[in-house]
């Protein structure tokens, strides 16, 4: 009984609008670049501090790897994502645009489209 | 007008309805816009100066020595540190928090999401100390 109340919600994941869906979203990808920040943090800093510059050169080698690379490049999506919607967010406390969200999350991605591929097609020297 | 005094008397007064004070404060709130607007500056900038100056090239210790042994950008990644960590930790609370957790909860989570920020913070200085001096104030 309880269950088909839940059900009926706009709780329910089946009911999400299109604001709930982004609004999830911007929390995983938030939690996945503050995660990969704290790894940069600790791996960075563990190389940068090791025996001249040695383990520095090591650990750039290691992640130098084509697959590697791939990672980060699905990881500067994540943050065109988190950095357009947050830019979104900022205005709606401003009071701009909460009429027009749907419109305002669909041209920031266009937008954010246009700028990620220019961003992966100045990368693309690091996977030859 | 100060808050409280907009709040009727009797209100103020009741036992059934204390003023509760939300563990979510308003200036973390307005911190977490502006670290927002100072990350998206020196983030552009970070990765800029040191992923995009020669893309393809091999990274080595020297090469970034190179690019990055300003103290201007040293102290641009300082603040970089400062203020992701700070957005990362309090994105993390707001998120922990939405789970519905007991006042007393929630402080004690901001107090160690504190701590280690502060850890953070201090292990990643001391590591950028290293472009400028050449080796870490530690170890």
């Amino acid at each position: 009984m309880r269950m088909m109340r839940y059900k009926n919600t706009d709780l329910w994941p089946a009911n999400y609008a299109l604001g709930m869906w982004v609004w999830l979203l911007h929390r995983v990808t938030g939690v996945i670049i503050a995660v990969y920040g704290l790894a940069h943090l600790v791996v960075i800093s563990f190389a940068t501090i090791g025996t001249g510059g040695k383990d520095f050169d090591d650990v750039m080698k290691f992640f130098a790897k084509p697959y590697l690379v791939a990672l980060e490049v699905v990881l500067l999506a994540v943050a065109f994502f988190h950095v357009l919607n947050g830019f979104r967010i900022v205005l709606f406390d401003l009071g701009i645009g909460v009429r027009v969200q749907k419109q305002m999350f669909a041209g920031l991605m266009v937008v954010g489209a246009v700028l990620y591929s220019l961003a992966v097609w100045a990368l693309l020297p690091a996977f030859s | 007008m100060a808050v409280s005094e907009r709040v009727p008397e009797v209100i103020r007064r009741s036992r059934a309805a204390p003023v509760v004070r939300p563990a979510t404060g308003l200036w973390a709130w307005l911190l977490q816009r502006v670290t927002a607007a100072l990350i998206f500056i020196a983030l552009g900038a970070h990765i800029w100066v040191i992923h995009y100056d020669v893309v393809g090239a091999d990274i080595t210790y020297k090469s970034v020595l190179h690019r990055f042994g300003s103290p201007w950008l040293v102290t641009m990644d300082v603040a970089l540190l400062a203020t992701g960590v700070y957005h990362a930790l309090n994105g993390l609370r707001a998120i922990i928090f939405d789970f519905g957790l007991s006042a007393k909860a929630q402080r004690t989570i901001t107090w160690v999401l504190v701590l280690v920020g502060v850890l953070a913070l201090l292990f990643g200085i001391n590591a950028l100390t290293a472009f400028l001096r050449g080796n870490a104030l530690l170890w």
